[in-house]
């Protein structure tokens, strides 16, 4: 497997070589938001071809902001990082893996819609031709078993239904890497499980990241859990 | 477009939206509305000033949708999508405005209906009001969509790595507009601009609040800056909230040409709220038998009563000096010089009880002229005698005491009072 997670104690990021193409690689990684920094220093490599991993770390640990650069939706501000064989310092390589990943945020239940309409919104946001659209927001809602749920209130739905929805929506455009942010967080313990069950389920066939702040939970869909202190990796 | 966004939010926010700014609306109009007035521009007023109610309930609506919005989770996941993070939530925004247009149209129908249903009415629909009141709506929700847009961006960070002051930027030049009209809006209170005309430029400025009178006409172009005010406010709004969501500068440049039109707007509106109404260019309604009585065009439906009430006090005066030979209606503030025979009346509404104002009026310089008559004619003495009590009391058909008649006559008093039809009139002007 190889994956390796360390403290990045000198100030000094170490040059990496290109990694393979199934592979995450960070090096001295930092960003700089509004002043602060969510994230100071993480070093790691991961193969993500080898199971889903789990970050875990309390609330402002860097989860998000990790994540943030994991999906190439913002520059590294020091250090390098390497996705999926692609150069996340260019604006090339973030745009790439923007279109290949799917960055799943803490859910939510958005008012007024069912979930095929919500599943529909999200294969829109993310650019589906049409021509696809229809296939794609079928295979997810294949994928998630949510068939029978599809003109179902998003609020009116079981929280399980909700948070598989939410999922779909997210992965509609069968992305290459998945970024779960939050999602077994605050929920009752039986939707943690239900949920658990979902995620060792995408794993099989896509690379899975899972942030969360509880390591035990994110234990039962994850191959390896790693922690996040304070924006600096310490373990794993 | 997301015809799945527009379902969900046609499904869920337009009712929200629409129901209150419909109620709201007709409440407003409905309670603007001039009594007995049933012009189409006094319905185009109270269409106008619906917006004062409708329209902060618009915005507050708007803002409470737009953060529910965001904070059910709707905003991430648009904003992790490969179309413009502002693209979402203008759609969300257009079917919010929408509904808030549709709620207005539906106070217009009912306004214009029940207008239509009073019988002829006088004057044209005026289409430039209704423009405005529309524009004044929207600025209203678009502004409820910026705070919406400022508060969200308060509490998601939008980004990471994003430089904020894109936000500051986005704050500053939506404010431009908005410090410009409060500091026109200081400066009319201050010189008094536009007090005690039909639209004062404060009122004009975020919530209409125009009282239109029979006797004035709008001037031509007021409703026009009024627009222009309004539409460059809800562009700078809308354009400012784009800039605070997708950080772009090309919203910057939007953001000034909007910023533009509103200021060039709110200068053509200081302008013409200074002098805000001509006087009407429209000719009177006369009604020549039995009597001569002209108003208005927008009281034509009062002339029959009026003629009756007039008729009535012209009656007991015929054949004196005092006698009623034409009654013209007069602008207030008007008190045109009487020629013989001929008296003005002033009447601002067709409020209940119209007819007896206008009556009083009259019986009051028609008392005038008698008593004119009088200390002409007759000696010291007799002009001494305080007729104009038993005079007055028996024009305007009210009993009269005797206290009264004793007082003016000289008769011994008596405990019953007598009431006057106006009939025995000769025998109270005998005493001349």
């Amino acid at each position: 497997m190889g994956e390796s997670l360390e403290h990045d104690a000198s100030a000094h990021s170490p040059t990496v070589t290109k990694p393979g193409r199934a592979a995450i690689l960070a090096s001295g990684l930092g960003l700089c938001h509004r002043g602060k920094w969510p994230l100071r220093s993480v070093t790691f490599s991961v193969d993500t071809s080898a199971g889903a991993v789990g970050i875990a770390g309390a609330h402002g640990s860097g989860k998000t902001a990790l994540f943030a650069l994991l999906g190439g939706f913002a520059p590294p501000a020091r250090g390098e990082l390497w996705v999926l064989g692609k150069d996340m310092r260019t604006y090339r390589g973030r745009d790439t893996i923007r279109r290949r990943v799917g960055l799943i945020p803490p859910p939510g239940r958005p008012l007024g819609f069912t979930v095929l309409e919500l599943v529909t919104h999200a294969a829109w946001l993310l650019g589906l031709p049409v021509s696809h659209r229809r296939a794609s927001v079928a295979g997810a809602l294949q994928r998630l078993q949510l068939a029978n749920w599809v003109s179902a209130s998003i609020n009116a739905a079981p929280d399980d239904v909700a948070l598989r929805a939410w999922l779909a929506a997210c992965t509609v455009h069968e992305p290459d890497l998945i970024l779960v942010d939050g999602l077994l967080d605050g929920i009752a313990e039986d939707d943690a499980l239900a949920m658990a069950g979902c995620l060792r389920s995408l794993a099989v066939s896509t690379a899975l990241l899972v942030a969360g702040r509880d390591a035990a939970r994110l234990a039962r869909c994850c191959a390896r859990v790693f922690t996040l202190t304070d924006g600096i990796a310490d373990g794993g | 477009m997301s015809l799945a966004l527009l379902a969900a939010e046609g499904r869920y926010a337009a009712p929200i939206m629409l129901v209150p700014v419909a109620i709201l609306g007709i409440a407003g109009a409905w309670r603007a509305l001039t009594p007995g007035m049933t012009g189409w521009d006094f319905t185009g007023d109270a269409i106008l000033d619906s917006v004062r109610g409708s329209g902060p309930a618009a915005a507050g609506l708007t803002a409470w949708l737009t953060i529910a919005s965001e904070r059910s989770g709707l905003g991430r996941l648009e904003r992790l999508g490969r179309r413009s993070a502002a693209a979402g939530p203008l759609i969300r925004l257009g079917v919010a405005a929408s509904a808030a247009l549709a709620g207005y149209t539906l106070t217009a129908g009912a306004i214009a209906a029940w207008t239509g249903a009073q019988g002829p009415i006088t004057g044209s629909f005026p289409p430039q009001e209704l423009a405005a009141g529309a524009a004044a709506l929207l600025a209203h929700v678009a502004l409820g969509f910026l705070v919406a847009m400022l508060w969200c961006a308060r509490c998601y960070p939008v980004r990471p790595g994003q430089p904020f002051p894109a936000v500051g930027a986005a704050v500053a030049a939506a404010a431009v507009p908005a410090a410009a009209a409060t500091a026109s809006w200081a400066l009319a209170a201050w010189s008094g601009t536009g007090r005690g005309s039909g639209a004062s430029l404060p009122s004009m400025l975020w919530s209409p609040d125009v009282h239109h009178s029979p006797f004035t006409d709008w001037r031509s172009g007021l409703f026009v800056a009024a627009l222009t005010w309004f539409c460059g406010l809800a562009a700078a709004a809308i354009v400012a909230a784009g800039l605070i969501l997708t950080r772009r500068h090309r919203y910057a440049i939007g953001l000034a040409a909007a910023s533009i039109v509103a200021v060039v707007g709110l200068g053509q509106l200081r302008a013409d709220t200074g002098h805000p109404i001509t006087p009407v260019t429209a000719s009177v309604v006369c009604r020549s038998w039995p009597l001569e009585v002209c108003v208005y065009p927008a009281f034509a439906s009062a002339l029959p009563r009026l003629e009756s009430a007039f008729t009535a006090v012209a009656a007991q005066v015929s054949g004196t000096p005092a006698a009623v030979r034409s009654i013209v209606q007069l602008p207030p503030g008007d008190n045109a010089s009487q020629w013989p025979g001929g008296y003005g009346f002033h009447l601002d509404d067709l409020g209940p009880g119209y007819e007896l104002r206008a009556e009083s009026d009259l019986v009051r310089q028609v008392t005038g002229a008698l008593n004119r008559a009088n200390r002409s004619r007759a000696s010291p003495d007799q002009t001494h005698l305080n007729r104009t009590p038993l005079g007055t009391a028996t024009l305007r058909r009210e009993p009269v005491t005797a206290d009264i008649g004793a007082a003016t006559i000289g008769s011994p008093p008596s405990r019953r009072p007598v009431t006057h039809g106006g009939a025995d009139l000769p025998a109270i002007l005998a005493i001349r």
